[in-house]
């Protein structure tokens, strides 16, 4: 069979448009303004009625076209090796499916019959695991289990109905801790066939990864289990991850899914969501909850939904070290410490040393926004960002859910900063710190910790 | 018989007259003279039978050349050999006299009283006057021999100076990039306390970097007191007390190529080396000397003379004498076998000199290269890297990823690095001196002329360096300093190209003068000024107002070179 993927693929529907580039650089939260999406992604969305669902928006990601052949979707991926942006200025060599990491989104409707095909194009064998899909045995993609691994140049297909629907997620399941280190994984979303309890106006898909893309270099090292450098939602870490926008009003849904190795709770901003579905499908509606923190554990997925409110709100995972990018693991803590007439004798040594952090790391992202402060190549600063009052001091997993008015049906560009009502803005009363009369505590009854060194005392010491 | 007295007088008057005329005054000094300065050029003042009473202490910094000038006006020895040369020519004198005629008066009276006898008589060695060519010769020989052997000693005295300058040199560089990693240990510890009493470290950690701390410093003292040692014996050679305010050039120059081989430095150091020309001729005298004994061994004493007698009667009697000593006891045995053993002898210690300057040609040229090599090694590839990891780990601290006292740790191993390359190079020179004395005092290559290298000054801290200074950054990537840009190879700017401070403006200075951290550099030559000042290849114009310092470093100024003027 002689694939031709040019004419393979009928473009009708990759339901994202590409943030526009003539918004000003410093205008936006995140900034794309060198971020290259996909290009299918350029293509216009499909409208909800044509297909009977709304489609999925896969932030700075795809969705993988298909063509019907007799009835049955066909699909076709490819695993490879990409070249891959986790931001700008930080790329590395990875591995996903048809030059993308994670691989385009599969999306199709309850009851379809998908045929895949699953090209290899990796130095090594792999296969494709359909996470969560109900499946004869020998389609569910386990290397060795389920069939056998698809070998270097050799392409397998994939054949079966889909007796379900909800969020799910496909991944090899051979090679595992290489394959999905260096970014191996998609999402893979069913609509129910019986549409929605509630009309869903925009629908957004989000992969939880962790990388150890070690400072300096350029492949994600598979060896690593905890101590991870870059936390990312579709592979891409904040400020390259694009918004969540919405219409005041609009229902929104995001389909989480985390295939990282650590469990994330993501955290919305302004609204309470409710918890509508997973991998084990959308649920009945007595069975959702309403939560503002979602723990997605690891090979798991939830879909949040939640009624737009306007504003800029932020929209993470809580562990605070999963919104920045590599920072090292065992660096001298500097709170707290004086490095005053030190610091000088030691940049006469080394002109280039800077005493940072006695006050915290706050200043940080002014020393490497400006410039000065070069790290290593192919890094990004721990902390980054800008928005309209100061740095937003974040990475990794961190976006923003853009909420407007006046938004179309279906503009997914990003509208810039939020135009605050006047009065609805925390503002400065005071620069004094003797402000007001405040109620405060003094320190814990006993003696205080003891801080200060105390000289040796070489007294009693034994000489002989 | 008139004659015979009259031929003897004429003869003795004769070599009488030859052998008052002294020696000139320059015989045997102007040909030793002219031996050293083949090999290397004396000065035109150079006298060195007259004692120079007090040394002055030299106010600019000595080069090699300038304490082997010294050495040769201030140092005993060469008065001593001079001496020797002295006592060579009074024996030649004496070598060159007849032994002095003999009068003879006897005055006999009769007991009866009645008159006296009178005798008068002039005799002369006829021995001495026999073995005068011979003996003339041999002392001539053994002048030539002396001015040789001394000659050849101030030349290793020469060589010796070099090698104690440049050993005084290498231990004044050790104790210098000691210090600074001394230094660079204690900001270590002195951070680690300031850590410490946030109460961000624990007891352990603290006395960890203290006692790092307190072992370098103790390192420093020890290279300190090495250096002083080196100084000292310099100075006992060419006359200095060390304790004098006397200073010696910081800089030796790049290690060339070794472009000889031993087959073309042992044909020249037999030839040139005078200590084993010297040795030849001890062995041709011993054979001439042994000739001799041989062909007069049955030859003993032989006195000629004339007597004149008055008789009691008033009558003369006159006629010649002749006296002669018979070989009947000794025959030379002793004096032929002691000419023989000493020409033995004198074989022998050709044969053990020839051996060891082939030798010393062969280990010179290995010890040349193997420190040539290891010096190339360290200032093309160790010192780059080192310098490299101190700017990738100063990335790494920028963005929080390692701390400060990795890079201060990485810091202390470029200097480690560097110090070795130091080292590298002086090993070089010291080995390059002691061949050049093996072959006699040149090389083939003497006359290339010789880029200088780096001294300490290029890795030493800035003078001063102020808060948020960054201005020192605006020079090409080479970061703190390209201790390289006055060697022979042009480096390529490979593991350098980020400069991590290129375009940061400078945050609120506090005041114009921190503001510059070149400010007042350059004018000051005691300062140790501006590491970088000569380093700048790719962007003269980010030169700081260029102050003339010394001639000398104006002259590096322009060159590109690495001439930081006259620091100890």
């Amino acid at each position: 069979m002689n694939l031709s993927r040019r004419n393979w693929f009928t473009w009708a529907g990759a339901g994202a448009l590409a943030p526009l580039a003539f918004w000003g650089r410093r205008a936006l939260a995140q900034d794309h303004s060198q971020h290259r999406p996909p290009e299918p992604s350029d293509a216009p969305p499909r409208s909800a009625s044509a297909r009977g669902y709304t489609p999925v928006r896969t932030l700075n990601g795809w969705t993988l076209p298909h063509r019907m052949v007799d009835g049955v979707k066909e699909f076709h991926l490819v695993a490879e090796e990409i070249e891959h942006e986790f931001a700008p200025g930080c790329r590395a060599k990875c591995w996903g499916y048809n030059g993308t990491t994670p691989g385009p989104t599969i999306e199709a409707v309850e009851g379809d019959r998908v045929r895949i095909y699953v090209t290899n194009r990796l130095p090594e064998h792999t296969s494709v695991h359909w996470h969560g899909l109900l499946l004869p045995s020998g389609m569910d993609g386990v290397g060795g289990l389920s069939q056998p691994h698809i070998q270097p140049g050799e392409t397998y297909v994939y054949e079966f109905t889909l007796r379900q629907h909800g969020t799910h997620m496909y991944h090899p399941h051979a090679d595992e801790m290489v394959q999905m280190a260096v970014g191996m994984m998609g999402m893979f979303i069913i609509h129910p066939k019986d549409g929605e309890l509630e009309r869903i106006d925009r629908d957004y898909v989000v992969l939880l990864h962790n990388w150890a893309l070690h400072p300096g270099t350029y492949r994600p090292d598979p060896s690593v289990m905890v101590d991870f450098d870059l936390w990312t939602m579709n592979s891409k870490v904040f400020p390259a991850i694009e918004p969540l926008v919405a219409r005041t009003g609009e229902r929104v849904r995001v389909r989480i899914g985390n295939l990282s190795m650590w469990n994330h709770p993501i955290h919305m901003h302004g609204v309470q969501f409710h918890i509508t579905g997973s991998d084990g499908g959308r649920w009945a509606k007595g069975l959702w909850r309403p939560e503002t923190t979602e723990i997605v554990g690891v090979g798991q997925t939830r879909d949040l939904e939640f009624v737009a409110v306007p504003g800029d709100w932020a929209f993470h995972c809580h562990m605070s070290h999963h919104t920045m990018n590599a920072m090292g693991h065992e660096i001298p803590n500097t709170l707290g410490v004086d490095q005053s007439g030190v610091e000088a004798e030691i940049r006469k040594l080394l002109p280039g040393y800077m005493a940072m952090g006695q006050g915290g790391m706050a200043e940080h992202q002014e020393h490497t926004d400006s410039g000065h402060m070069t790290g290593p190549e192919n890094t990004l600063p721990m902390m980054m960002g800008k928005g309209p009052f100061g740095n937003l001091e974040m990475g990794g997993m961190f976006t923003v859910v853009k909420v407007r008015d006046d938004l179309a049906v279906g503009d997914y560009r990003d509208p810039g900063w939020y135009p605050n009502p006047k009065g609805t803005v925390a503002h400065r009363i005071s620069a004094d710190p003797d402000f007001g009369a405040p109620t405060r505590r003094g320190p814990p009854p006993g003696p205080p910790a003891k801080l200060k060194a105390k000289p040796m005392d070489h007294s009693t010491m034994k000489h002989g | 018989m008139p004659l015979p007295l009259r031929s003897v007088a004429v003869a003795a008057a004769a070599l009488a007259l030859a052998g008052c005329a002294s020696l000139p005054n320059e015989r045997g000094y102007a040909e030793t003279r002219a031996l050293i300065n083949a090999q290397r050029p004396l000065p035109a003042d150079w006298s060195p039978l007259d004692r120079v009473a007090t040394p002055d202490i030299p106010a600019t910094p000595m080069g090699v050349d300038d304490a082997v000038r010294r050495a040769f006006f201030h140092n005993p020895r060469i008065r001593e050999a001079y001496a020797r040369l002295g006592i060579g020519r009074a024996e030649l004198e004496e070598a060159r006299r007849l032994a002095n005629p003999t009068f003879g008066f006897a005055r006999l009276t009769a007991q009866s009283g009645d008159g006296s006898q009178i005798t008068r008589s002039l005799s002369l060695g006829l021995t001495d006057l026999l073995l005068l060519p011979a003996r003339k010769r041999l002392a001539e020989g053994e002048l030539e021999r002396l001015q040789k052997a001394v000659a050849g000693e101030v030349l290793a005295l020469a060589t010796e100076v070099e090698v104690a300058w440049y050993e005084a040199v290498g231990a004044g560089q050790i104790a210098a990039m000691r210090d600074l990693v001394a230094q660079a240990a204690e900001r270590s510890a002195e951070l680690a306390q300031r850590f410490f009493d946030a109460g961000n470290i624990n007891r352990l950690q603290l006395e960890q970097e203290h006692a790092a701390a307190t072992q370098a410093r103790i390192e420093a003292l020890a290279a300190g007191a090495d250096a002083l040692r080196a100084r000292s014996a310099l100075g006992g050679l060419i006359g200095l007390p060390s304790d004098a305010d006397w200073r010696l050039q910081t800089q030796l120059p790049a290690p060339l190529a070794v472009a000889f081989s031993a087959d073309t430095l042992i044909p020249l150091a037999l030839e040139t080396r005078l200590d084993l020309t010297a040795a030849q001729q001890a062995v041709a005298l011993r054979e001439d000397a042994l000739g001799v004994t041989r062909r007069w061994r049955w030859f003993g004493t032989v006195e000629v003379g004339y007597e004149r007698e008055r008789e009691f009667d008033g009558g003369v009697s006159r006629g010649p004498s002749v006296s002669l000593g018979l070989p009947l006891f000794n025959q030379g045995q002793g004096a032929l076998e002691r000419a023989q053993a000493e020409l033995l002898q004198a074989r022998a210690d050709l044969d053990a000199q020839v051996l060891a300057v082939h030798n010393a040609a062969h280990l010179g040229i290995e010890r040349l290269t193997v420190a040539a090599t290891i010096a190339e090694r360290y200032r093309s590839e160790l010192v780059p890297r080192r310098e490299a990891i101190v700017a990738r780990t100063q990335e790494r601290v920028n963005f929080m990823l390692v701390g400060v006292f990795e890079l201060l740790l990485a810091k202390q191993q470029e200097y480690d690095a560097f110090q070795a390359y130091l080292e590298a190079v002086r090993d070089y020179w010291t080995a390059r001196a002691e061949l050049r004395g093996a072959v006699g005092g040149r090389l083939p290559d003497d006359d290339q002329p010789l880029p200088p290298t780096v001294g300490v000054e290029a890795i030493l801290p800035a003078a001063s360096a102020s808060p948020m200074d960054h201005g020192a950054h605006g020079m090409p990537s080479e970061s703190e300093a390209d201790p390289h840009a006055g060697h022979r190879m042009p480096e390529a700017p490979s593991a350098h190209d980020v400069d991590p401070h290129e375009g940061h403006d400078m945050p609120k200075p506090k005041s114009a003068q921190e503001s510059d951290p070149h400010a007042g550099h350059g004018s000051n030559a005691a300062e140790p000024v501006d590491p970088h000042a000569g380093h700048r290849q790719t962007a003269p114009e980010r030169d700081p107002p260029a102050t003339p310092q010394t001639d000398e470093s104006a002259d590096a100024h322009s060159d590109h070179d690495h001439d930081h003027g006259d620091r100890p």
